[in-house]
């Protein structure tokens, strides 16, 4: 396999993973603030379970938004690390190029 | 219990848009890490986006975990909405109550039965008053006798509606995600 990253390609994904990520956040909270709300207006035998149920799919969306944390910081390593190899590969021909004089 | 139907319906209809909402983020975002692996290839990143993959269908089932949510609230709202805004009951109560519409019942029926052994021959005047009176209990009495059961329909209604809530809760099964 050929190692190849588009690094200028690679920053707008990262900028509009971050978009995305911000506003799938936002919802997430408008989520939870309904689920929450709502069991203010049906108080029956079957609250519980409809609280149990929120509270479990709450902590499942606190799970998606740090796996799409990691998500981001492993494009955003990734970019890093390969503009960082370009740089000193660059800079190894320059030395071998200054060392031929 | 008591139930809101007029403000459980508003924040239905808010879940309903968020849920819309999910499905559009969750969009967005895995399509976007599917076109991000045009732009990246080596072992890691075979290994990040078959694992994008995975994360990708456990997010899609929380989308319909969600939806199961407000589908059930949304039965909720539809199972109530004709029986008014609020509804405060004690289903526990019931047969207490039909008890009492049964002692009314009887009492008017008892009434009644004495006025038709009342020997009026002697007074006609007063004979037609008091048969006009009866008649009105009458009516009455069945008036009563149709809200009892109506009332007891709207028992069974509730009694039949949070059994079914209570079914589908037991279906939904909210799978948590390792992270």
């Amino acid at each position: 396999m050929e190692n190849f990253l588009n690094i200028d390609e690679m920053n707008v994904v990262i900028d509009n993973f971050e978009i995305y990520k911000n506003d799938e956040s936002l919802n997430f909270d408008d989520i939870k603030n309904t689920l929450t709300n709502i069991n203010h207006y049906y108080k029956t035998d079957n609250t519980k379970q409809f609280i149990d149920l929120d509270e479990e799919f709450i902590t499942k969306m606190n799970t998606i938004t740090k796996l799409h944390d990691t998500n981001v910081t492993t494009l955003k390593k990734t970019v890093q690390t390969y503009v960082k190899t370009a740089k000193d590969v660059a800079q190894s021909f320059s030395d071998i190029g200054d060392n031929n004089g | 219990m008591e139930i809101n139907i007029e403000n459980l319906n508003t924040e239905v209809e808010r879940l309903t848009i968020l849920q819309d909402k999910f499905l559009d983020n969750y969009l967005n975002l895995y399509n976007l890490l599917s076109t991000a692996s045009s732009y990246w290839q080596d072992p890691k990143a075979t290994k990040f986006f078959d694992n994008i993959n995975i994360e990708k269908a456990k997010v899609k089932t929380a989308y319909d975990e969600l939806a199961s949510l407000t589908d059930t609230y949304r039965y909720i709202v539809e199972s109530y909405q004709d029986l008014g805004t609020k509804i405060t009951v004690n289903l526990n109560m019931q047969d207490t109550v039909i008890t009492k519409f049964n002692t009314v019942i009887n009492n008017l029926n008892d009434i009644i039965t004495n006025y038709n052994t009342l020997d009026l021959s002697f007074c006609p005047y007063e004979a037609r008053m008091l048969l006009k009176e009866k008649n009105e209990l009458i009516k009455i009495k069945n008036n009563i006798e149709t809200l009892k059961i109506r009332v007891r329909e709207i028992f069974s209604q509730i009694e039949e509606t949070e059994k079914e809530v209570k079914y589908r809760l037991s279906k939904i099964n909210i799978e948590l995600i390792k992270e």
